[in-house]
């Protein structure tokens, strides 16, 4: 009896994977969740998540322009994507030093634009919901190969240059005013940070897409926030969680018949209500005077 | 070392005819100011009379319209050795990193890119630590910490750094009188070690009694030196204008403090 409830456990584990589609769906999403938890944990620190959904729908554009362009080639739309996501974010950066208009509403105004501008790009092609649906929440079963080579590429270049920086980037998200005192190079450090981000939502996009871009990036992090006081093992606790919610979304999708992108959102929001829950009976008290 | 060498000859501090505008209002008009090295001074002076301005421009973090700041003879950018200790409320004390972690942050731009701290930087960390009589505490989140061990923690910071040259901003605002009598203890530690210290202060009776020199600051310096030339119902008026009465009924029995400062932070 119990043997064939572990068989029948193991094979329900197990099945999804003897289609090669659902492996490289699996490794695309624990990449997406690890990176994206690693540079999200900088992201809640400093309180960018509006700036990174911002950025993910101001690649809409571009992404449309490759489309418009005849590039049916996955390997090309990701390299239009990054264009414009860097570009967005080196915006971005410049609006942010404006004193005419606050930041937010300055970004509101300029990625609901470009977001508004990719839309009516890709409503002009024939195949335009499904398309659109493709940018929009991603398609992780489609994933090739060489796509995820890219990936890798793109996620390892984030991950070198976050440890490279790590201590600078900490100081300046702490306290701005010291690492200006201490010379560091603020504003170069403050594009790298903006530039990782978009090189992450690009390598996101083919999984869940521009409009969830930010839910991987903000909420596993924000979940390992409540969990642990130290900035290391925050950021390891982001990236576990993220890859974690990749696959038991990709789980979900499989057996429910879920879009993947939305599952796998879905169960890192469910992580982080159960930690909300945890939190508040044992509250870390964050500030006391005397 | 790329960062400038301190001249032996210099003040620790030589500000002259400095402006400075926040945006298009002036925050602070051709002040003249020099600090020696060893040598405490408290600025004093209502809520935005520019004291934070007057700290940020000498930490080199806001620039002047005009006029001239050398800090050993150096202009402010070209030093790593200017410690500037936030507001308390200017901190986000949530964020997760431990009284050594932010203690490590006086070493970072010793080390420079792409560094990891020696056994050297280790061992300036965990005597900084002692020094500020944290040993017990240093790896608690800083959240954790009461407001005393948090300003002691800065001062830490300020020690790992090597500071020469210390700016403090309001650093007593919100303690009780045993963590601020712990601070102005350890104040006695820079002066040992030569290094300057300017402090942003509200409490007038403290400025008078525990510093050498005070500057009464409301845009322009009103007055510069000891107390009791600075501290006069002349200067105090120019000051303070319409809140002077209340001020000079504190001092009689010199038990003052300028009440005023109850808004949260300046900017």
């Amino acid at each position: 009896m119990l043997d064939l409830v572990t068989e029948g456990f193991a094979r329900a584990v197990l099945e999804p994977f003897s289609y090669p589609f659902m492996v490289r769906g699996l490794l695309a999403a624990v990449t997406v969740g690890a990176v994206c938890g690693m540079v999200g944990t900088f992201v809640v620190l400093r309180g960018m998540a509006f700036l990174g959904d911002a950025l993910a729908h101001a690649i809409l554009p571009g992404v449309a322009t490759a489309y418009l362009c005849g590039a049916t080639q996955r390997g090309t739309l990701f390299w239009w994507a990054l264009l414009t996501a860097v570009g967005a974010s080196l915006g971005v950066g410049a609006i942010s030093r404006s004193e005419r208009i606050r930041e937010d509403t300055a970004i509101g105004i300029v990625f609901a634009g470009m977001f508004a501008l990719g839309i009516a790009l890709i409503s002009t092609m024939k195949s335009y919901t499904v398309d659109l649906a493709h940018v929009l929440f991603g398609n992780v079963l489609q994933v090739s190969w060489a796509h995820l080579r890219t990936m890798w590429t793109c996620s390892g270049v984030v991950v070198l240059l976050m440890v490279s920086f790590y201590k600078e980037m900490v100081v300046l998200s702490f306290d701005p005013v010291f690492a200006s005192t201490l010379r560091l190079p603020s504003r170069f450090l403050h594009y790298l940070m903006l530039v990782l981000i978009a090189v992450v939502i690009v390598v996101s996009l083919q999984t869940v897409g521009v409009a969830l871009a930010v839910a991987m990036l903000v909420t596993p992090a924000a979940t390992a926030s409540l969990l642990t006081g130290r900035l290391r093992r925050m950021m390891a606790l982001a990236a576990g969680l993220g890859a974690a919610s990749g696959v038991a979304g990709l789980y979900l999708s499989y057996y429910l018949s879920m879009a993947p992108g939305a599952a796998m959102v879905l169960v890192a929001t469910a992580c982080f209500l159960v930690a909300f829950a945890i939190s508040r009976r044992r509250r870390i008290p964050t500030t006391r005077s005397g | 070392m790329r960062f400038a060498a301190h001249d032996g000859a210099s003040a620790a501090l030589a500000m002259r005819g400095v402006s400075v505008f926040l945006g298009d209002t002036p925050a602070l008009e051709s002040v003249t100011l020099a600090v020696d090295g060893g040598e405490q001074v408290a600025i004093v002076g209502p809520n935005g009379a520019g004291k934070s301005t007057l700290l940020r421009t000498i930490a080199g973090v806001l620039h002047p319209s005009s006029g001239s700041v050398l800090v050993y003879g150096h202009r402010p950018p070209g030093h790593i050795c200017i410690a500037y200790l936030p507001q308390r409320s200017a901190v986000d004390w949530s964020f997760p990193v431990t009284a050594r972690d932010v203690v490590m942050m006086g070493r970072v731009a010793r080390l420079g890119l792409l560094r990891r701290p020696t056994r050297h930087d280790r061992d300036v960390v965990a005597e900084s630590i002692e020094t500020v009589g944290l040993t017990d505490l240093a790896d608690r989140r800083i959240g954790e910490l009461s407001g005393g061990q948090q300003q002691r923690m800065f001062i830490g910071r300020a020690l790992a750094q090597e500071a020469g040259l210390m700016l403090m901003d309001e650093p007593m605002t919100g303690l009780d009188s045993t963590s601020q009598s712990a601070i102005l203890d350890l104040l006695t530690e820079f002066r040992r070690r030569g290094v300057a210290t300017l402090v942003a202060n509200h409490d007038l009776t403290m400025s008078s009694e525990r510093f050498d020199r005070i500057v009464l600051l409301n845009r322009r310096v009103i007055a510069d030196g000891l107390s009791g030339d600075v501290l006069t119902e002349v200067n105090l008026l120019a000051a303070y204008g319409g809140h002077v009465h209340r001020i000079r009924d504190a001092l009689e029995p010199l038990a003052v403090s300028d009440s005023c400062c109850d808004h949260g932070p300046e900017i």
